[in-house]
């Protein structure tokens, strides 16, 4: 007799679930922009740093301006020297095949000397990086190469520092500048460097990265704004304590709620994958089937801290706003975005205080087999984590009014 | 008969009074229902100030000198050679050397640098390029068996360089040997320096301007915009659902006057939000710094008409927004998706010029002439530029709000 | 006292929060089968009283049984949730719901549930099937409201001011509906702040004000009680007679309603006495009635206040 009544209570408390689910569902579903924008997002950001941070490197030139002091006339028209023509050649400017290898495209700078100083010309044109040729720039390298103690022979580098791009433009400029050195002087070449890619990831890109990140990026801001938005809204609307009248019990009306975050993250999932996939190549072969108990425990711990929040402020508004002072710091210090290495290490120590963290720890480290062994960890946390945070948010909801 | 001696009774029954006053009202109690509304208030301050905070933090100088990149290395071994009978010549040592003792400014190590064993315990050959990836190193250098000998007997010799294509820092770390390689070479040939060099001119060295200055404007349009976009949409989908707008529809007061004390109301915000941006920005990133004229030199008062047209633009977007969705909580889903993409796009926090199909979309963005109008006003002075801008911005300004006031209806009739 | 034959026992309950008391110690118990009103003003501790009772409030002290199960017990209050059904005040349910898909989400809160189509043919929803509940007009979902506290087949139903708000053709509608309701011998636990509905449906009736209960009984008991007299009143068409009215009838101690008629008490005077009165002295009254007092006079009787609004919404109505 107990056996049955446990089972008896077991289908009733999944018809209870089952209907939160469907009743929420489908008020949700039926709400037309909503869900269009919930999924429309998602899409967006993938094909934006997908973008930005993959295909658009090898379509993207930084545009260097160059002005040629060192030049001769004859008659009316302008010469420059050898060396000088060499250099502009070795910075693709005749030279398509040069130019695309570098990413830069050279442009003549009309700049009238007498008027204005460089750098503000430079400054009222908003030129971000010029290179100058000074006049007798050819000679003093000829010069060197017959007299070793002759100086060097340097050109000018203008920079604008509050461009990310001008130390890369000017590593570029550099590097053209010392294999020249190495040509010009003929001296050989006795150490050279050979660059290969590690083995495993040669097969990955950035995009790669980027589909696990977006995925879990959106779950954890519209899943956890989605939840808290659901959970203050029915209490404003007094329907929380109709349902506290009814024989619901407080984790299975939590856990229907989690299961649907759950769903949607499922949907979330597939249409970023399906959009990277199409998009920019993702590799579907990086899927692996820890992704799916990594993407529930993760929907877990976000509905969890949405119940958590959602009990100690009650009002609308006031939810949205604690929960994005969680969701926007944590975007940013997860790594999901950008790579947790181009932060400074006390950033990195707060990331570790956000459970996004470990979610996208655990699901980058599935991706390659070489680095599986270190998923076991984060993976471990995020379980803890999202039975944790759940288990708490559902004890703690308060279905009572004082 | 008016008692009062101060404003003439022509004045005071005239529409435009009537219609300031209402606005004033309505100014009031949304002053009155901010300190309630802890959603406005996390965007007028909380959400600046963490957006300030975290990307000051990430990209500011002081920060990216203080990494210290993890080198990977594995050598084969090397005999050395003696170049003459009192020098001994090993490259090996030296390069690693070199690599060990290389400071930053502060005197911190610039490079972690770590052995690759050869084997492992049970005496299998280790992999270098495997070994990196597990333990989630990001560059390896390799220097063969014998690098001194090889270098003089049998150049050219490769080091090989095992790294990650999509990281960051392994690319910096790449550059850094890559010079280092390159004047190991030059003393090896013989040669003492190069004949062909650049020197740098950064144009804005008198200025001290960084990246952290190029991210403040972004950062001042990207609060104005959210706050304006999901704080107008929050409003006027709450309003709506709660018949505070059809209350109002049967007041004298006419929509116009509604949706312009809304715009006031969003506009000393924006004031707020830019006060609280620089106030912070300049605490913690440039006070340490010394540089505590900064403020001052920052403020410029053509921050003020920016202000009103990137105002005018974001509540116009808020209220079409608003009669699409009608339902708050599809507010901040609708406001996410018009704003992230607009923060990127709009070269906020990096260029996007170098890239052809990402600068057209940038230049049909209001946000981009916003930041670009902040940027010429305040950061790198430029009146040309910081006009043409503000016009630009005024003008997508203007008519974005223009169709936000036709579509926005307070009753439905 | 068989603690079962009362579907509702309450025992010294008292509800305070820091600076106002507002459940004072009420005790009463209300028989199965009956419909049972608490009546009283806003703000009277009605609302907050049958909270506590369907379990979503605290209590402070005291006692209370539904269907004999003690709330204090977890596990009793899970019992008690099984087999009652509620309509709190500020209810609500999914606005892009139909009535149908309403009715069948909190159906399935319950092991067992009425026939969803029974319910809506019961409360008159046939047409509105398939309407979704943000379209519905505000009486229409307090209708809805009604069949969702019945989608269980409930014993006991709380149903907190039911027709706030509804037209009078609606109140009435609702009525029929809660009438219904004894008939199948559920018990009714209603609370309202209009005087009609408690004594057109109640079998017994508690007067509650400022978290005191004043008294209970039947309508007629507390009419009996506390109604006080009938009254007499002569209708007239201008001030000229009601000044004359008034001075005939002056040791009857009258009184001058709003509408300028003259209003005294049965008790001192039969309404043959007052006709032939007036009839002698040739006074052209146009009309003259007789009115039994109503709860609202026992209202007035035991707290001195009246139920104010209640009366205004009332004329209004009338009107």
């Amino acid at each position: 007799m107990k056996e049955k009544s446990f089972f008896k209570s077991i289908k009733l408390s999944f018809k209870r679930m089952y209907s939160i689910i469907s009743g929420t569902a489908l008020d949700w579903l039926r709400t037309g922009p909503a869900v269009f924008f919930t999924f429309i997002y998602p899409i967006i950001m993938i094909l934006l740093f997908g973008y930005i941070f993959g295909a658009a490197p090898s379509d993207s030139y930084y545009s260097l301006y160059y002005f040629n002091e060192d030049t001769y006339v004859i008659g009316d028209q302008e010469f420059s020297y050898n060396p000088t023509n060499l250099l502009l050649h070795n910075l693709g400017l005749d030279n398509e095949s040069i130019r695309d290898e570098l990413n830069l495209k050279l442009v003549n700078a009309e700049y009238n000397s007498s008027a204005l100083s460089i750098e503000n010309w430079m400054k009222s044109k908003e030129i971000p990086y010029m290179i100058v040729i000074p006049s007798g720039w050819s000679a003093a390298v000829n010069e060197s190469k017959l007299n070793a103690t002759a100086p060097v022979a340097n050109i000018h580098y203008y920079f604008d520092p509050s461009y990310t791009s001008s130390f890369e433009v000017q590593s570029i400029v550099q590097n053209v500048l010392a294999e020249m050195n190495l040509v010009e002087f003929g001296i050989p070449t006795l150490i050279q460097i050979d660059t290969i890619t590690t083995p495993e990831r040669e097969s990955l890109d950035y995009i790669d990265f980027y589909v696990p990140g977006i995925i879990m990026v959106t779950i954890s801001t519209s899943g956890m704004m989605g939840m808290v938005s659901i959970i203050t809204t029915e209490r404003q609307s007094g329907m929380i304590f109709k349902i506290s009248s009814t024989p619901i019990k407080k984790w299975e009306w939590a856990l229907a709620h989690e299961t649907w975050q759950a769903i949607i993250g499922i949907v979330v999932a597939f249409l970023t994958i399906i959009t990277g996939w199409i998009a920019f190549g993702f590799n579907l072969k990086t899927i692996h089937p820890l992704m799916i108990p990594i993407l529930i425990f993760g929907t877990m711990t976000f509905a969890g801290m949405a119940l958590i929040i959602a009990r100690f402020v009650k009002r609308p508004e006031a939810a949205m706003a604690a929960t994005m002072s969680i969701v926007f710091p944590q975007m940013f210090l997860s790594g999901a975005l950008f790579p947790a290495e181009m932060m400074p290490n006390y950033l990195n120590i707060i990331a570790k205080f956000f459970p996004l963290h470990y979610i996208a720890e655990s699901m980058r480290a599935t991706m390659l087999e070489s680095t599986f062994h270190n998923v076991w960890l984060p993976f471990g946390i995020t379980i803890a984590m999202g039975i944790g945070f759940f288990v708490i948010g559902s004890l703690i909801t308060v279905w009572r009014k004082e | 008969m008016s008692k009062d001696k101060t404003i003439p009774n022509k004045i005071k029954d005239s529409k435009f009074y009537l219609a300031l006053k209402r606005i004033g009202a309505y100014i009031t109690a949304s002053f009155i229902d901010f300190k309630r509304s802890p959603l406005t208030i996390f965007f007028t301050v909380a959400y600046p100030v963490i957006l300030i905070l975290l990307f000051g933090a990430i990209f500011s100088e002081s920060n990216i000198s203080s990494a210290t990149y993890t080198l990977y290395y594995q050598s084969g071994g090397d005999e050395g050679f003696y170049t003459s009978p009192t020098e001994f010549l090993n490259m090996t040592d030296n390069l690693i050397n070199i690599l060990d003792s290389l400071k930053r400014n502060d005197s911190t190590p610039l490079f972690n640098l770590i052995h690759i064993p050869h084997q492992d315990e049970s005496s299998n050959i280790i992999d270098p390029g495997t070994y990196l990836e597990e333990v989630e190193g990001n560059i390896a250098l390799i220097i063969p068996k014998n690098f001194t000998q090889q270098v003089i007997f049998n150049p050219p010799v490769n080091l090989t360089i095992i790294l990650d294509e999509n990281s960051g820092s392994a690319g910096i770390v790449l550059e850094i040997v890559n010079s280092i390689v390159y004047s190991l070479n030059y003393q090896t040939a013989g040669y003492n320096e190069t004949k062909i060099g650049m020197d740098t001119t950064n144009i804005y060295l008198e200025e001290g301007i960084d990246y952290f200055d190029f991210l403040i404007p972004g950062i001042i349009g990207i609060a104005i915009m959210n706050n304006g976009i999901i704080g107008t949409i929050n409003r006027y989908t709450y309003f709506d659902k709660k018949g505070f707008f059809r209350k109002l529809s049967s007041s004298p007061m006419k929509k116009n006057q509604v949706v312009i004390g809304e715009a006031t109301w969003v506009l000393l915000q924006g004031f707020i939000s830019i006060i609280v941006i620089l106030l912070i920005g300049y605490l913690v990133f440039k006070v340490g710094k010394g540089d505590y004229m900064w403020i001052i030199n920052v403020l410029d008062w053509k921050i003020i008409p920016i202000t009103i047209a990137t105002v005018l633009t974001f509540t116009g977007f808020g209220m079409i927004a608003a009669r699409i969705v009608k339902n708050p909580s599809a507010a901040t889903a609708v406001g996410n998706f018009l704003a992230f993409p607009m923060m990127f796009l709009s070269g906020a926090f990096f260029e996007v010029a170098h890239i052809p199909a990402l600068n057209i979309i940038s230049k049909m963005l209001p946000l981009t002439y916003i930041i670009n109008a902040l940027r010429s006003s305040m950061i790198t002075p430029n009146i040309a530029l910081a006009w043409i801008n503000i016009g630009i911005s005024f003008a997508f300004g203007i008519v974005i709000f223009t169709i936000g006031i036709l579509v926005t209806k307070l009753s439905e009739r | 006292m068989v603690i079962n034959d009362y579907a509702i026992i309450i025992d010294h309950l008292v509800k305070e929060y820091d600076d106002v008391i507002a459940v004072n110690d009420i005790s009463f118990k209300i028989k199965k089968g009956d419909i049972f009103s608490f009546l009283g003003p806003n703000g009277a501790g009605k609302t907050t009283t049958v909270e506590i009772l369907e379990g979503i409030r605290k209590k402070t002290s005291g006692k209370a049984y539904v269907l004999g199960k003690d709330i204090d017990h977890r596990k009793e209050l899970e019992k008690i949730k099984i087999v009652i059904g509620t309509l709190p005040q500020e209810f609500s349910t999914h606005d892009n719901l139909t009535v149908y898909e309403n009715l069948k989400f909190w159906s399935r809160m319950y092991p067992k549930s009425l026939p969803i189509d029974d319910l809506i043919k019961l409360v008159k929803l046939e047409d509105k099937r398939k309407t979704k509940y943000k379209n519905l007009s505000g009486g229409l979902k307090r209708r809805l409201g009604i069949a969702i506290a019945l989608v269980n087949d409930p014993e006991l139903v709380f149903l907190d001011e039911p027709t706030t708000g509804l037209d009078p053709r609606a109140r009435r509608e609702t009525w029929e509906v809660i009438e219904n309701l004894k008939q199948q011998g559920k018990t009714v636990f209603l609370t309202t702040h209009f005087m009609e509905e408690a004594q057109i449906l109640s079998d017994n009736v508690a007067i509650i004000h400022k978290g005191k209960i004043c008294d209970l009984g039947t309508p007629s008991e507390l009419i009996d009680k506390y109604g006080g007299d009938n009254k007499i009143i002569v209708r007239c068409s201008d001030q000229v007679v009601s000044d004359q009215i008034h001075d005939l009838l002056f040791n009857m101690g009258p009184m001058v309603n709003k509408d300028g008629d003259v209003v005294v008490s049965g008790k001192k005077g039969s309404i043959s006495k007052v006709v032939d009165l007036l009839d002698d002295n040739k006074i052209p009254y146009t009309d003259i009635v007789t009115q039994r007092p109503t709860l609202e006079d026992v209202f007035l009787s035991l707290t001195g206040e009246a139920l104010v609004i209640e009366k205004e919404a009332n004329d209004k109505e009338k009107k």
